[in-house]
């Protein structure tokens, strides 16, 4: 009976010790591990070996089983899975600090996760070994995010008694042990023969990302999301160990963005009064990131991108001006007249807002892409101020304009935030290197890239210093491929990115010999196409391959992730996401048979 | 018995609407900030356009064509409304008048008896059709009298390609009433009729106001003659690749049925998984779904098919074979009937099959074709009357074949050579076989031979097609890329056909490989031939890369723009029909389903400035 319970218990890899129960029986297929895959096979009654389901067979089949993204100092699992009860795990919190409601938050994040590896239909059995995990963070005063946080952590499981696992976390800072909590409910499977939850039992990992920066950006503008839809998407970063939040919440076509001071902007320019955030609305998804190790970082985009919500300012050019081809990248049109000191106080009033809204931010968005001369040009009153500053009306002339535009700009940005945060531009003709020191201090502008991976800027801007968060758009802009939302054909940046394409988009490789100035990367999903309705679809699982990459920068290829890639997009899935399908299920129960 | 049905029904729409009149006031709430600042204007030849809100000093008649909710300017602006699809002759008022379910009643007087039951059960879907565009509660009530009175001239409740969807309808207000005439042949064009009605409906809901309130508003009058262009217009789901639930399913078919399609093509099987339950066979879902919760059980089909049949659609369930059949048929050996399956889940798979896992039937086995006789019967016992059978015929690699001794030396015996007009023998051999096999099972049921469906290969080609496969028995389902002639030649050899082309229709495209993604647009645009020999077409939903969380952003709004060009054919552009899809869109996200967006919001907020 004893030795029965054992074998129950503990799902024994290397040697098997097998007396099959009668739930096992049951089952018509199992799963064993052979050169490095696990295979299907038939569970005929004579057999002696232990009886594996899948997400046991994966966990031991993988250097990296099935933790995602793969950790990048030391991973060893060892070879034995632990019958748990879900009911009995007890967390421990042993150093006090300012930051203790983040990790509690963190821990309760933990205990849903648990749940929610069961998968649909299916229900764990109240049996088997209890679970305290120890959370050790070494500096609790810590809440604040920055470049430098550390987020590095360590793990540690072992089954003390015959009834009992202990899991240790120990890390620098919240932010670690918050990832640290994540990499132990990776550690956790169901297993579907028997109806148990499993948990690594020997367990060692250290772990620390290779890039600070690693983010999503959402375009809140050309479609609104609710705060929900936003909530859910910070929880799919969360648990791929995504860090920023970039959220571009006004563009052209709406200003969603409820400000006090000035009503007006949003009254006019929401989509309708239902489609807002208010403060309150932004602090509430800030405090969620901040629970979650993920900083919400807010774009102000200008000064092209504008246009619905100023209408009756006065502040604006060209706005709805037809034809728009003339005027923008897209309909409708609509920039800032920079030479209205007006339009200084307005944009001071917009960041102070901002700055109390996105409370925990240490860095500022300041878009400043696709800045289009002609639109400029039209304006009778912006030429009158260009020649009465002896400015010609050419190219170099519109450079020095959009340059006195963005240095009144970041002053007020700096006065509105109190202090001189990291500023942040997306790359365009004014961080063209051939003359970007002119107009951007490299210590005081990041410069986001968002060409391809193969553009010369990338190396010429490293040249001079200057530090890059990538978006190349060629691997990762998640909204091209589909049909065009203007004219005919398929849409600008087609085709679509397939997820191997986002794993091997290595910043690494672009930067060469200036790998230390590249912060991270950042996904974007441009929303002229979709809504809440395609959001989880368009982002996941994508943005996890994205993110093991960021992580981990991994010199293998896609290829040698695939499974433990099948395998994240189910565990989003049961998280409640609508990610997509990457393969048949067929390709999911039968581990490297799919090849091309 | 049904007119008993009829009273509870109105009687649960009653209750509807009391539960809602006491959710009144949410004042507290709301966000304080808005004042009504804008208005949607209807502007001849450019729809309706966001704008501001008409100045008090303006006259009344200028001020008719601005509306609150950009739903209500939809169902009024432009010849055809918020009609989807365009029907063949609409005259709209410009006019609307405020409705409420409560008040809503249907006669089915003029109706023969053993349709009735049906018909109430296509207005209960109607209705809470109406309720959902309010989100389940509509707040404002008025007590102005609607009755439908819809007359169906044929008892017919079958469902083939001789079934007449025609339909007219009448609506007229006068006085505080309003009245709504539908007539038609069957009830499958009543259904038609009722569903044009409800898209005569919207919610009144304002971009500026209390997000409780929510009134219907319908068009007060219309004239409305209609009938489909094609017969058939279908929808292919594969559920094989991945499973999809049974209720992913059913939104499915409630989109279908809002756009009017008539065909659920269910490609129910394939060589990954076998999720059918066949009730004489039990092996097939035992060894063949990918887990005892990814399967559809009888009752659940029974169910589905009625479902789909109360939506006025024929659900076509299609066995895919001889090849693209695999796991599920694996299993013959162990209970003494040989290999019923031959290179099953075999490796490398290049030479054996398009994709893996790799499968086809062993036609060299007796014992192939009794069990497959047995799942004929299955699936015979659940479709309606006329029963319709795909039976796949895609994608044979005579590689499979070859690699079996047993096949080789069963075409040795039947004096069939091991070359590729040898193999086409055996592959003709075993369609004619498994159509007998139907028929047999069929006919054991009282009915007549009946058409099956079978996708095109090398075996349709033009040259060799008559060799094997009976004009009168097969109808060849094309889904060649555009610049095939094979539906032309097809057409001229005689045989009926409905068209899937590749590159235009399927929606699985644009996510692997260097297929292109076809947008709404180009779907649209795509025209068939006008000839007696085509069916229809079909838009083709095939899962390897999509289960139920994609599903409907992959179908959705671009099966729409097919039903159109099936149903009504138009010859009028794309540009004129985007919104008219838009509301189309909208109402699909209130009955349920998750549609993909076509475009910025402000596009559909500002009609036809995003050309």
């Amino acid at each position: 009976m004893w030795l029965q319970a054992i074998c129950i218990y503990t799902v024994f890899i290397i040697i098997g010790c097998g007396i099959p129960t009668a739930a096992e029986e049951h089952s018509l297929w199992r799963w064993t591990c052979e050169n490095n895959r696990c295979t299907k096979i038939r569970n005929e009654p004579e057999n002696k070996e232990p009886v594996l389901s899948l997400e046991a067979c994966k966990m031991f089949c993988d250097d990296y089983g099935l933790l995602w993204p793969k950790p990048t100092i030391e991973t060893n699992l060892g070879n034995f899975l632990s019958k748990i009860n879900m009911n009995t795990i007890d967390i421990q919190i042993t150093k006090q600090g300012k930051s203790d409601d983040l990790l509690t938050a963190a821990a309760d994040r933990f205990k849903t996760l648990v749940s929610s590896s069961v998968p649909k239909g299916f229900s764990a059995k109240a049996a088997g070994k209890s679970v305290t995990v120890y959370l050790v963070n070494d500096n609790p005063y810590i809440r604040e995010f920055s470049l430098d946080m550390d987020e590095s952590y360590e793990l540690y499981i072992s089954s003390t008694s015959s009834d009992k696992v202990n899991a240790t976390i120990r890390g620098n800072s919240f932010f670690g042990v918050r990832h640290g909590l994540e990499t132990l409910s990776q550690l956790i499977v169901y297993d579907d023969i028997r109806n148990n939850l499993l948990i690594v039992r020997d367990v060692t990992i250290k772990d620390r990302p290779v890039y600070p920066y690693r983010g999503i950006l959402l375009d809140t503008a050309r479609n609104f999301y609710s705060i929900e839809s936003i909530k859910r998407t910070i929880d799919a970063m969360a648990a791929v160990k995504l860090n920023t939040f970039h959220w571009h919440i006004t563009d052209s076509q709406s200003f969603p963005l409820v400000l006090q001071k000035r009503p007006n902007l949003s009254k006019l320019g929401a989509y309708s009064p239902t489609k807002v955030y208010t403060k309150q609305d932004i602090r509430e998804v800030v405090a969620y990131g901040l629970e979650r190790g993920v900083r919400v970082l807010p774009e102000f985009d200008a000064p092209a991108h504008v246009g619905e919500g100023w209408q009756d300012t006065g502040l604006t050019v060209c706005f709805k001006a037809e034809p728009w081809t003339k005027f923008c990248v897209e309909p409708p049109c609509g920039q800032l007249n920079p030479t209205k000191e007006e339009l200084y106080d307005y944009l001071e009033d917009i960041y102070v807002e901002m700055a109390e809204a996105f409370e925990s931010t240490d860095m500022f968005h300041m878009g400043g892409d696709e800045v289009s001369e002609r639109c400029w040009n039209s304006s009778e009153e912006i030429q009158n101020f260009m020649i009465q500053n002896r400015w010609n009306l050419d190219k170099s002339s519109f450079l020095k304009l959009w340059n006195y535009f963005q240095k009144n700009a970041q002053d007020r940005a700096y006065k509105a935030f109190g202090k001189r945060l990291p500023l942040i531009l997306w790359t365009s003709t004014l961080t063209d290197y051939t003359h970007v020191e002119k107009f951007l201090d490299k210590d005081e502008y990041i410069i986001q890239v968002w060409t391809t991976g193969a553009d010369p800027q990338i190396q010429g801007l490293l040249q001079k210093g200057y530090r890059l968060i990538m978006s190349n758009y060629d691997a990762l802009y998640f909204d091209c491929g589909f049909g065009a939302w203007v004219g005919s054909g398929n849409n600008w940046c087609s085709p679509y990115i397939g997820w191997q394409k986002v794993y091997g988009n290595s910043p690494a490789v672009m930067a060469l010999s200036y790998r230390d100035q590249i912060l991270g990367g950042e996904v974007a999903l441009w929303s002229e196409q979709s809504d809440p309705a395609t959001l989880d679809g368009r982002l996941w699982p994508r943005a996890a391959a994205f993110a093991e990459r960021m992580w981990a920068e991994p010199s293998t290829a896609w290829q040698d992730a695939e499974h433990r890639m099948l395998h994240v997009r189910e565990r989003l899935v049961r998280m409640g996401i609508q990610a997509e399908s990457l393969e048949p299920e067929w390709c999911y129960q039968n581990q490297g048979l799919c090849y091309g | 018995m049904a007119l008993h049905r009829l009273l509870a029904l109105m009687t649960t729409m009653h209750l509807a609407g009391v539960l809602c009149n006491v959710e009144s006031t949410f004042d507290e709430i709301t966000p304080q900030i808005y004042e009504p600042s804008w208005m949607y204007k209807c502007v001849p030849d450019e729809g309706c356009q966001r704008s501001e809100h008409p100045r008090p000093t303006l006259s009344d008649n200028s001020t008719s064509a601005f509306f609150d909710s950009l739903d209500v300017c939809r169902i009024v602006c432009g010849r055809f409304g918020g009609i989807w699809p365009k029907p063949v002759t609409a005259a709209l008022s410009s006019q609307t008048v405020k409705i409420h379910p409560n008040y809503l009643r249907y006669d089915l007087l003029n109706v023969p008896a053993e349709t009735r039951e049906l018909l109430v059960e296509m207005t209960q879907v109607i209705s809470n059709n109406l309720l959902a565009e309010c989100g389940g509660h509509v707040t404002e009530v008025v007590d102005t009298q609607v009755v439908v009175i819809i007359v169906v001239k044929t008892a017919i409740t079958s469902l083939n390609w001789n079934t007449d969807e025609q339909y007219m309808l009448d609506v007229q207000t006068r006085g505080g009433e309003v009245s709504v005439h539908i007539e038609a042949e069957t009830i499958y064009g009543a259904r038609h009729g009722l569903e044009t009605f409800s898209q005569l409906i919207s919610s009144d809901k304002r971009d500026f106001s209390d997000v409780e309130h929510c009134g219907l508003v319908l068009v007060s009058g219309a004239k409305i003659r209609d009938r489909p262009i094609y017969k058939h217009r279908g929808l292919v789901l594969d559920t094989s690749r991945h499973f999809i639930p049974m209720v992913d399913i059913k939104r499915t078919i409630d989109g279908m049925a809002t756009t009017k399609m008539n065909v659920f093509h269910w490609h129910a099987t394939d060589s990954h998984s076998f999720p059918l339950e066949a009730s004489r066979v039990p092996q097939f879902t035992r060894y063949g779904a990918y887990s005892g919760s990814e399967m559809y059980t009888t009752e659940e089909i029974r169910e589905l098919i009625h479902y789909a049949k109360v939506r006025g659609i024929r659900v076509v369930i299609e066995i895919d074979a001889p090849a693209h059949s695999g796991n599920g048929w694996q299993w013959g050996r162990e209970y003494g009937l040989g290999d019923l399956a031959v290179c099953v889940n075999a490796y490398p798979w290049r030479h054996l099959c398009i994709e893996p896992p790799c499968g086809q039937l062993n036609p060299a086995n007796p014992n192939m074709y009794r069990v497959l006789r047995n799942l004929y019967q299955d699936v015979a016992d659940l479709l309606n009357s006329p029963p319709l059978l795909h039976m796949g015929g895609d994608e044979v690699y005579f590689g499979c074949w070859n690699s079996s001794q047993e096949i080789i030396s069963y075409m040795k015996d039947q004096g069939y050579d091991t070359t590729e007009e040898g193999f086409m023998k055996l592959w003709g051999e075993f369609h004619n076989k498994a159509l007998q096999i139907w028929d047999e099972e069929i006919s054991a049921k009282g009915l007549d031979p009946q058409p099956v469906m079978l996708w095109s290969s090398q075996l349709t080609q033009a040259q060799r097609i008559s060799q094997h496969l009976d004009k009168e028995r097969y109808i060849i389902e094309v889904w060649e890329p555009l610049n095939s002639p094979l539906l032309t030649q097809l057409l001229r050899l005689g045989y009926r056909t409905v068209s899937v082309p590749k590159d235009i229709w399927y929606l699985d495209h644009g996510f692997w490989g260097r297929t292109v993604y076809s947008n709404w647009r180009r779907m649209y645009a795509h025209t068939l031939p006008r000839d007696e020999g085509v069916l229809g077409g079909e838009v083709a939903m095939w899962t390897e890369y999509c289960d139920a969380q994609a599903l409907d952003t992959r179908v959705w709004p671009r099966a729409a723009a097919v039903a159109e060009r099936l149903w009504s054919d138009p010859t009028s552009t794309v540009y004129s029909a985007e919104p008219r899809l838009q509301r189309l869109r909208t109402r699909l996200i209130a009955r349920g389903l998750r549609p993909d967006a076509m475009s910025p919001a402000w596009c559909s907020q500002h009609d036809s400035k995003c050309l």
